[in-house]
């Protein structure tokens, strides 16, 4: 619908669109100017009252000259209008989900556009520290539900000509704002227009979360993993895009999705690169320990103890045996029983709020442990199988990783405990070739390691920073090199000036 | 030493920094093509290796590395046959002649699951209820079905360390041999080796496998691996593989024949055959990795087969969805493992030399409608 000359005719336009009748929430301000009737329009509470009245209201209404049609435009939006963004539209729909996003629109009568006037300020959680991506060493800042904030945040920290921000929209019904970013020339176009192709795709009422977004363009809902790594740290999401990758930023969500990643990027925490790097890569063989732990020793536990006793020393056999003399329930059961349990507290500790959440966990699993050992409900050995895996999977960097890892567990521990070790090595051969054969944004989840691509040492081992010279394979392959002939342009034993 | 490091780094054909797009396509076809070799090497290793345990080394234990010796021969020649080939994207009734291909994938299928079931179920774990066998089936055929177009070949390659290890450690029992084994060095003669070198020809048949997996067509840049001089010969990866598989099988046979205990196995079931490898560990952790071993070489070995059976029939018929061609493959060697495993691999062992029939037989009709195409 294109604006019309009459105020009273879009006027009613946008009573029928937006049921101002029925709605509250939206000021309608009419006002005499410029010998016009003119009409200001805006969500309560989204907009400033006070830069409307100082920088909207009281230019229009002090100014004496009498014009209309396109002079009383250009006079308005050239001379009067004082706000920093002030901008015309002539699509009325376009117009009012503007309003909708908390701009300001002037309706005068005689003109064909509206003009829209930047006011917004509303209510947001400020920057504060990451909930989910603590780190020791590195920067303490977080995303928060602001688009604006975050994008702020982004070009704070990635100063350069080539970053680029497309801005969209996504949701039917509500739509909502994200923001589409990536380096120019180190991100490749085919990332972009695919990335771009899959946002542009997601036909839903409304997204509400950056979770959403990300079931609405991942490649393989059914995968066991997720497929697009969500951070809240904008360092992370700096990184991610020196690396060739996209980021996207959804307005309300404290939560950056990035596209295309591979699993060692689920594995790799924010602070392993500010880390020197024997202290980075000791870390990560430590995350990989507690991964393996969270995903094999119960299913492991459980089948040497059923199935294949005879490996295990005769001292351990004999006080697993011993302690599990008096336990009604068969060890399979068992372990099912504390994984569920295990999970159950970790969810109640997850919903019950700060500090109250930490301290049922910690009374959860002292109180019903050392109950339930009592009780000769479970055997101590388990709850510290049990504990050691949990510990495990807590060590991994990613929540969505976590919780696939513990699902992962639970079936390892049903083939395990039905099937032994063939039925752990089934499940471990499929879902090793399930995750290999998964893709983000079309690129092989298990790359650079199969197939092989051309990579930093990086992945489990962390080389020093200057021996990584090359950019992900996700890049751009004319910008592979991070930088042009030596990072580190000096010898320490040496008194000479640099080094070419 | 220059010319083998320049063998492993073209096989591997993936360190080379790229600069630009088609260099960046060409890297991407090369690690494919590795992927896909790897895979095909496992079917290889892992077919010689079965007939070497399951009937090479109870019928002739002095003749075992001998037969082994001149399985090479008809390997190099199916290979030289299958590598005349053009690299180029066949035609569509070439692609058709590959389903004579099937067979030879179908009965490998049974080789690997009948001692599987046999091996982890019944021996390992005493049951002989048949539902493990549909269990183990079902989950065989989801693995293929929902592992992508190339899942299997890269999830296969992240267990490659993890079967040399257990190859590896497993054959640390070498000390415990008995050298006198080998003696006299030609066994029962010529015509018993030859005999006993014709039941394991069709093992060789997966050369086949090699060359219907993509291909890499050339170096990424002409400098590469570099060092060796304009206009000397270079050897193909496959070929490497290829020497690979069958330096490994041997290897195995070696200590077959030196510590494996003779006698025991002759009347011993399928699964029980598989142990043979393990009897003379020293300890109960080697005992156990040998035991792993076979248990993550069966069901990667398994999940290849469907894999390259699901390629082929996809690429003459590309209608068919993945689960289903995968779902048909899988039924049969499901089907036959609820028969007495002993009737069946007696049975399928007539067959298995065989195998390279079709393989010899596909190559050659492919490479003559492909001339005439030429022409």
């Amino acid at each position: 619908m294109t604006a019309e000359a009459s105020l009273a005719r879009n006027m009613r336009w946008f009573t029928q669109k937006l049921l101002l009748e029925q709605n509250n929430d939206i000021v309608k301000r009419p006002f005499h100017a410029l010998g016009l009737e003119c009409m200001l329009l805006y969500m309560e509470g989204m907009c400033s009252g006070q830069l409307i009245a100082q920088h909207v209201l009281r230019p229009l209404l002090r100014c004496r000259e009498k014009v209309s049609g396109a002079e009383a435009l250009t006079l308005s939006q050239m001379n009067l209008l004082e706000a920093s963004e002030v901008k015309t539209e002539t699509n009325m729909d376009a117009a009012a989900e503007e309003l909708l996003r908390g701009q300001c629109l002037v309706l005068l009568d005689s003109v064909k556009e509206i003009i829209i006037v930047d006011a917004r300020s509303y209510v947001h959680r400020p920057v504060m520290i990451p909930q989910t991506e603590n780190v020791v060493i590195g920067p303490h800042e977080a995303f928060n539900e602001s688009l604006r904030d975050n994008l702020t945040l982004l070009h704070r920290k990635l100063q350069s000509e080539n970053f680029i921000v497309k801005i969209m929209a996504v949701g039917q019904k509500a739509s909502i704002q994200l923001a589409l970013c990536y380096l120019d020339g180190i991100c490749p176009a085919d990332t972009v227009q695919q990335l771009t192709q899959r946002l542009e795709g997601a036909a839903v009422d409304c997204v509400q979360s950056g979770g959403m977004l990300e079931q609405l363009i991942e490649d393989d809902p059914y995968a066991p993993l997720p497929q697009v790594l969500g951070t809240e740290r904008p360092d992370r999401a700096v990184s991610f895009l020196l690396e060739g990758q996209a980021v996207v930023l959804l307005d309300g969500s404290p939560r950056a999705l990035t596209m295309p990643v591979s699993i060692w990027h689920l594995f790799h925490a924010p602070d392993d690169s500010a880390m020197r790097w024997q202290y980075g890569t000791f870390m990560r063989l430590l995350r990989l320990l507690g991964a393996t732990l969270a995903l094999l020793l119960p299913a492991v536990f459980v089948s040497v103890v059923i199935f294949q006793p005879m490996v295990l020393p005769a001292t351990l056999l004999t006080s697993i045996l011993e302690s599990r003399a008096t336990v009604p329930i068969s060890l399979f059961g068992e372990a099912l029983l504390m994984l569920t349990v295990f999970n159950l507290i970790n969810e109640a500790g997850t919903r019950i709020p700060g500090l109250m959440g930490s301290s049922l966990g910690l009374v959860s699993a002292l109180i019903l442990g050392s109950a339930a050992v009592d009780a000769a409900l479970v055997s101590p050995l388990l709850i510290i199988v049990v504990a050691l895996s949990g510990l495990g999977s807590y060590a991994l960097p990613d929540y969505s990783l976590s919780m696939a890892f513990r699902l992962l567990q639970l079936a390892l521990l049903v083939a395990g405990g039905l099937m032994g070790f063939p039925g752990v090595v089934l499940v471990l051969v499929y879902t090793v070739i399930r995750v290999a054969g998964m893709r983000s944004l079309g690129h092989p989840f298990l790359a650079p390691c199969a197939p092989a691509r051309q990579h930093n040492p990086d992945l489990v081992m962390r080389a020093p920073i200057f021996r990584q010279r090359l950019r992900a394979y996700l890049a751009n392959p004319a910008q592979t090199d991070r930088a042009e002939g030596r990072m580190r342009r000096f010898s320490p034993r040496r008194k000479e000036g640099p080094r070419k | 030493m220059n010319t083998v490091s320049s063998w492993l780094k073209r096989s591997a054909r993936t360190k080379t920094d790229i600069h630009t797009q088609a260099e960046e396509k060409q890297q991407r076809m090369h690690s494919l093509a590795a992927s896909y070799r790897l895979l095909a090497s496992v079917q290889i290793f892992t077919q010689l290796l079965l007939w070497a345990t399951l009937w090479l080394f109870e019928e002739a234990v002095q003749a075992s590395w001998q037969a082994m010796l001149l399985q090479i021969a008809p390997a190099i020649l199916l290979w030289g046959l299958w590598r005349a080939l053009p690299q180029r994207r066949l035609q569509k009734s070439s692609r058709w002649i590959r389903l004579l291909l099937l067979p030879c994938l179908w009965l490998d299928a049974t080789v690997l699951f009948v001692p599987f079931v046999q091996f982890s179920f019944r021996q390992l774990l005493s049951w002989s209820v048949p539902w493990v066998a549909v269990v183990a089936g079902f989950i065989w055929w989801l693995t293929v079905a929902t592992s992508g177009s190339h899942g299997v070949a890269f999830g296969v390659q992240q267990f490659k360390w993890l079967l040399l290890a257990g190859l590896a450690l497993s054959l640390l029992t070498f000390s415990s041999g008995d050298p006198t084994r080998l003696f006299p060095f030609w066994a029962r003669g010529i015509p018993a080796t030859l005999q006993a070198a014709l039941g394991g020809i069709g093992s060789m048949w997966g050369v086949a496998l090699l060359f219907i997996a993509p291909r890499d067509a050339r170096p990424l840049h002409e400098s590469d691996y570099g060092q060796t001089k304009r206009g000397l010969r270079r050897m193909d990866p496959s070929l490497i593989c290829l020497a690979a598989c069958w330096l490994l099988a041997m290897v195995c046979v070696f200590w077959l024949v030196l510590c494996a205990p003779i006698g025991q196995t002759a009347d011993a079931g399928v699964g029980e055959k598989l142990f043979v490898m393990a009897w003379r560990s020293s300890g109960v952790i080697l005992f156990q990795i040998s035991i792993m071993f076979w248990l993550f070489l069966l069901p990667c070995a398994l999940a290849g087969t469907a894999s390259f059976a699901t390629m082929l029939v996809e690429e003459a018929m590309p209608r068919p969805p993945r689960a289903l061609t995968s779902l048909l493959f899988v039924l049969v060697p499901v089907a036959l493992s609820f028969l007495p495993s002993e009737a069946v691999m007696q049975v399928v062992r007539v067959a298995l030399p065989w195998r390279l029939v079709p393989a010899v037989l596909c190559g050659g009709i492919i490479l003559l409608v492909e001339r005439r195409r030429k022409q």
